[in-house]
């Protein structure tokens, strides 16, 4: 009896679970109650309960792994933006290596020895792009010849020493010259000032590149200016009177009619010929 | 081939369904798919048993007739048992197939309970019962193939 049972459960228990299904239904339906339903449904609750509450702890972390994981994400971000900065300073720093600047940014950078800080104190009073004074004199170890910068670039010279004050010379004074070279052509020649807030850069070979935008920078074969110290940007390009070379109109890089406050270096060595 | 994963993975599957599923409309009956799994794998008395359980208590749970959910699932169990024999069990392609057989067959037999025993809260609408056809087609492979680690079977 029971293996017949047990060989034919395959339709024993599906014909079983269907009878009480259909019974089950029949008693609901005419509006009875079925046995024990209530204490099963509420043992059912138990479980159901215990899963809602952890899947609701679940949900009120939720929200600080997904900060973490953008936190992650934003620190992969900027890491990625930190080595293309990297990258892109290394790329500027061989460019200023190349172009000569590397010299005036180290400058910035370290204030080599013997740099003074000076305000300027006083201007000319018919032309203010000729000359300046400065509150700083011999007694705080300023010299005549020294080199006057400013953070875009070459300023003048100190002409003039007093006790407590000395004259610096702009770039842009018809007495002050800089031998200079353009960084992207290479041209060189003489910078001279004009008197006005311009230069004029002589005696350029002709057969130079020379454009109109270059920047030029100290080329130090005067002896009187360090190399590599930014000096203005070519506004035009002409040829010289005569036609031997070529001459251009040079803007200073430095604002000199809002400049309030200039570094002094030491000038260059003397080399003996 | 181990059964006492099978009767903890369909507690915790209408446990999952009601508390988790259910409340965030998501359109998979987990409680069927370990049925169909009983009835394909194990066999139709599985299939049906746990199914009448797993109804029985859903009906239970959610109220209406308790006995409607349970005929239904005893059905769509028998129905993956009675298939069984004439198919490749380890076949995912199946086990999709399976999947939507206990769907369509839980529909079926309910919307012919509900008719007989004129219970209209059964049947929702049919874009509702393809959500489930889909979800539960998808999701079959997945789960038998869990199931099956798990009993031994797969």
């Amino acid at each position: 009896m029971l293996e017949a049972l047990l060989r034919h459960r395959g339709r024993i228990v599906p014909a079983v679970c269907l009878a009480v299904s259909l019974l089950l239904m029949t008693v609901e339906a005419r509006g009875a109650s079925v046995p024990l339903a209530g204490l099963l449904a509420e043992a059912l609750k138990v479980p159901v309960s215990a899963v809602r509450a952890a899947t609701g702890f679940l949900g009120r972390l939720a929200p600080y792994l997904s900060s973490k994981r953008e936190l992650a994400a934003r620190v992969r971000e900027l890491e990625r933006a930190n080595r293309a900065l990297l990258a892109r300073v290394t790329a500027l720093q061989a460019a200023l290596d190349d172009a000569g600047l590397a010299a005036f940014v180290r400058f910035m950078q370290e204030e080599p020895e013997g740099t003074l800080w000076a305000e300027l104190v006083g201007r000319d009073p018919v032309d203010r792009y000729r000359s300046a004074v400065l509150g700083s004199g011999a007694l705080q170890g300023v010299e005549e010849g020294m080199i006057a910068v400013a953070p875009e670039g070459l300023v003048g010279r100190v002409v003039e020493v007093y006790p407590r004050s000395a004259v610096l010379l702009f770039v842009t004074d018809e007495g002050c010259s800089a031998a200079v070279r353009a960084l992207e052509s290479g041209a060189e020649g003489l910078l001279r000032g004009t008197g006005a807030n311009s230069c004029l850069l002589t005696f350029v070979d002709p057969l130079s590149d020379l454009r109109e935008g270059e920047v030029l920078v100290t080329s130090g074969l005067d002896g009187v200016f360090p190399k590599g110290l930014q000096v203005g940007r070519v506004v035009s390009v002409r040829a010289a009177r005569g036609g031997l070379f070529l001459e251009a109109v040079v803007t200073p890089v430095v604002d000199l009619s809002r400049l309030e406050r200039v570094a002094l270096l030491p000038p260059p060595p003397r080399v003996e010929p | 081939m181990r059964r006492w994963p099978l009767l903890v993975a369909a507690a915790a599957a209408f446990a999952l369904e009601t508390a988790v599923l259910r409340r965030w409309s998501v359109p998979l009956d987990l409680t069927l798919l370990v049925t169909a799994f009983a009835g394909f794998l194990m066999g139709p008395e599985w299939g049906a048993g746990l199914g009448f359980a797993g109804g029985l208590g859903w009906g239970l749970f959610s109220g209406g007739l308790a006995g409607l959910p349970a005929g239904a699932a005893t059905v769509a169990g028998w129905c993956c048992g009675v298939v069984s024999p004439r198919f490749y069990r380890e076949s995912p392609v199946m086990h999709v197939g399976v999947g939507a057989l206990a769907t369509i067959a839980f529909e079926a037999s309910g919307l012919l309970f509900a008719w007989l025993f004129a219970d209209a809260g059964f049947h929702s609408s049919w874009r509702v019962f393809g959500a489930h056809l889909l979800a539960n087609s998808a999701a079959a492979p997945a789960v038998f193939l869990a199931l099956g680690r798990a009993t031994d079977t797969l």
